[in-house]
């Protein structure tokens, strides 16, 4: 059996998914982290369904592809029920939703989420009347807890094959029924399949919807257009403006049905925001914040690496001294241990803090309020607070950033957004930024590093608004609750995109160890540098950097750790001028992205448009390398 | 509803854009402009003829406004906020 988990976003669909389907999906405060169907199989109650998790969506009508995505899955015939999760605190607007699921008629079970929200915000709502009302089971949960899940899963069992019973007191105004009804009826006469969503198609005609217009045969349309053109004449406005009327029209009635609304709770919560937002302390608290998790994260991670690094060097030298220096055994054993030295002393120090830094901000619901106040700001670049979370994330990794994109609703914002955001340092670059220019120069410079590359994110980004002027309207977003970060979700996200880097880049890391290792033992790494020498050249930068750079292609961090090894020794300050570190750091951020994020950017705008923004980064790589190359030295000077 | 009819029915408002409104401010969405997707993406949040909407604060530099609408808050930047037309409730 596959089970959809459908919800307004931020209702904690992906919150309940993480509870029952262990550590497969990652979910965030904000709308739109969802991009893509994460499916997992579960086993409930003897059952064994496939639940898979769907974006947040707030209607069936597209208007962007994550929305889109849901329809699809939706209309294929693939999902057997739905589990409507509803915020509860925000009832009335959800239900809008429910009920149009609701027409699709699927087996339906609905999942009242966060009611202790809603008691807080003066609402309580009886779940029983609920189920009458909408003549669909309505189970009360609270899925950070834990609290009903297994009661819905039940649920979801007995309703198994059951589709939603006919709810006369559901029916619409008599003249908008009537329209329906038409359309209904000859789509009965031209689709000749046994089961179809036949009233979610008729609605959808008579609200004009382009693609469900386009998925029926063409002898539906005309009387969909008599229909429509019929409610246009008595409503005096468009046909699917009068459809949203009533299904607004029904949920407010099933709200004042079902739901008492009485004093709120007092909520520091609501407090907080007038500080947070705050015209001026907003942005001090935004600082500090920023501030305070650069600190953080090097704090841990510089600690950290210098224990780890030591440690695991006296610990190789047990290890080497079984093998003689020079021979092959000794260079493969060598580079073997380089490698996997690398991920546990240098990156994961760095990674694992800020992974679970930005969980915790994601979870808080903090990031939306940074979007809020950024978006003044980003208009200057041609961008929109919207923008700023897949920017956010790209602190983390561009792969997510490229796919968070897809919650924009224009091509031009996705082009742009994405390239700005793989110029922004991923975590893996950020562990070069702390443990080359942090580690070896000094915190400053490493903040130096940060502050430069988001003059260049400006600058491109006004280049690029310039080159490609705006059309898109501007940023609607829905700012979450706070909400106090949920331990399992956070260790659930953190793991999630450590996972990533254990699997599939560790492995990466030690192979390109291994194959440099051998180049060195036979010398073949001489002819690499050489091709890459002109380069290599023009940036100041030692002739053995070259093999690093092809490196960096698979995953950034990758070139630093090949940088120790090229250079054959872990004091970079002995062989390099900090210049040259600089230049290089400068390089590796700003360069065509590793192979995931190629892959998801083809994957996002496309291969035409993801070529350009490879050509794009390298040129914008070699510029600002050069132009940092003459200037440090002009003032070392 | 028109927008003639609701001057007609309210001769003493004055209809301005949402991007005017003031921080507490209560006022009531009297017409949505710029076309079939600007008022899908408005109406997604419910922001949508007849809709009673709260001020609750605008950003600075020409950012957003925070605006409170049926119990949930919605961020709407300034472009988007110039297609809404609204009256000012007292």
């Amino acid at each position: 059996m596959r089970v959809a988990l459908i919800g307004q976003p931020n209702c904690g669909k992906s919150t309940l998914f993480n509870h029952v389907a262990g550590y497969r999906s990652a979910t965030a405060n904000f709308p739109g982290t969802t991009v893509k169907l994460a499916t997992s199989p579960v086993r409930l109650n003897g059952h064994l369904i496939d639940l898979i998790d769907v974006p947040g969506i707030y209607s069936l009508t597209t208007s962007n592809p994550a929305e889109d995505a849901a329809k699809r899955l939706l209309l294929s015939g693939d999902v057997d029920l739905i589990v409507n999760v509803v915020d509860a605190s925000l009832l009335s607007r959800s239900l809008e939703l429910t009920l149009e699921l609701r027409e699709l008629g699927l087996p339906m079970v609905v999942c009242l989420n966060m009611s202790d929200e809603a008691e807080r915000k003066g609402i309580s709502i009886s779940a029983s009347r609920l189920t009458e009302l909408l003549r669909l089971p309505v189970v009360e949960t609270i899925a950070s807890r834990g609290l009903g899940v297994r009661n819905l899963f039940t649920h979801v069992g007995l309703q198994a094959s059951a589709r939603p019973a006919d709810a006369p007191e559901l029916a619409w105004h008599a003249d908008v029924e009537a329209a329906v009804h038409s359309v209904e009826t000859v789509l009965d006469g031209c689709i000749h399949a046994r089961h179809f969503p036949r009233r979610f198609f008729a609605i959808k005609l008579v609200e004009g919807d382009d693609d469900v217009w386009a998925a029926v045969p063409a002898c539906a349309h005309a009387v969909a257009e008599q229909a429509r053109a019929g409610l246009v004449r008595s409503h005096g406005r468009p046909a699917d403006s009068v459809v949203m009327s009533e299904r607004h029209d029904r949920s407010m009635r099933l709200f004042e049905q079902a739901a008492t609304v009485g004093r709120p709770q007092p909520d520091l919560r609501s407090q907080l925001d007038n500080w947070l937002t705050h015209p001026l302390w907003g942005y001090v608290f935004l600082l500090l914040v920023l501030g305070g998790l650069f600190w953080l994260v090097f704090g841990v991670g510089s600690a950290l690496e210098t224990l780890l690094l030591a440690e695991l060097e006296s610990l190789f030298a047990g290890v080497g001294a079984a093998f003689t220096q020079g021979t092959l055994a000794f260079a493969v054993v060598r580079s073997l241990w380089d490698g996997f030295a690398g991920g546990a002393g240098i990156v994961l120090p760095y990674l694992v803090p800020f992974l679970i830094a930005l969980a915790l901000l994601e979870d808080v619901g903090y990031l939306p309020r940074v979007a809020y106040l950024m978006d003044g700001l980003l208009h200057r670049i041609g961008l929109h607070g919207t923008s700023t979370l897949p920017l956010i994330l790209g602190y983390g990794c561009s792969v997510p950033a490229c796919l968070a994109t897809r919650t924009l609703p224009s091509r031009r914002d996705r082009f742009l957004v994405s390239v700005l955001a793989t110029q922004i340092p991923c975590s893996a670059r950020s562990t070069v930024i702390f443990a080359l220019v942090a580690f070896y120069l000094g915190p400053w410079w490493a903040l130096a590093v940060y502050g430069f590359n988001l003059v260049i994110v400006v600058v491109s980004g006004r280049l690029l608004s310039r080159l490609w002027p705006e059309v898109s309207p501007g940023m609607i977003l829905e700012v979450p609750r706070y909400q106090w970060p949920t331990p399992s979700v956070v260790v659930k996200k953190v793991w999630l995109r450590l996972r990533e880097f254990i699997v599939v880049s560790w492995p990466l890391l030690i192979g390109g160890s291994v194959l440099l290792g051998l180049a060195e033992h036979w010398q073949l790494d001489a002819h690499v540098n050489a091709a890459f020498s002109p380069l290599t050249a023009l940036l100041g930068l030692p002739v053995v950097v070259g093999t690093t750079l092809i490196f960096g292609v698979l995953r950034k961090e990758l070139s630093m750790l090949m940088l120790v090894q090229a250079l054959g020794t872990t004091d970079i300050l002995s062989v390099m001028t900090t210049t040259q570190i600089v230049v290089f750091t400068l390089f590796i951020i700003l360069y065509i992205p590793c192979l995931a994020t190629i892959a998801a950017l083809v994957k996002e705008i496309g291969r035409k448009l993801a070529a350009l923004a490879m050509v794009y980064s390298l040129a914008v790589a070699t510029l600002v390398g050069v132009a940092a190359r003459f200037f440090l030295e002009a003032l070392a000077r | 509803m028109t927008r003639a009819a609701h001057a007609h029915a309210r001769p003493h408002t004055a209809a301005v854009c949402l991007d005017r409104a003031r921080p507490s401010q209560r006022v009531r969405v009297l017409e949505v402009t710029g076309g079939r997707e600007i008022s899908r993406l408005l109406a997604q949040l419910h922001i949508r003829v007849g809709a009673v909407l709260r001020v609750e604060r605008t950003a600075p530099l020409g950012g957003p406004l925070l605006v409170e609408c049926e119990g949930g808050t919605v961020i709407i930047g300034r472009r988007l906020a110039e297609h809404v037309r609204v009256e000012v409730l007292p």
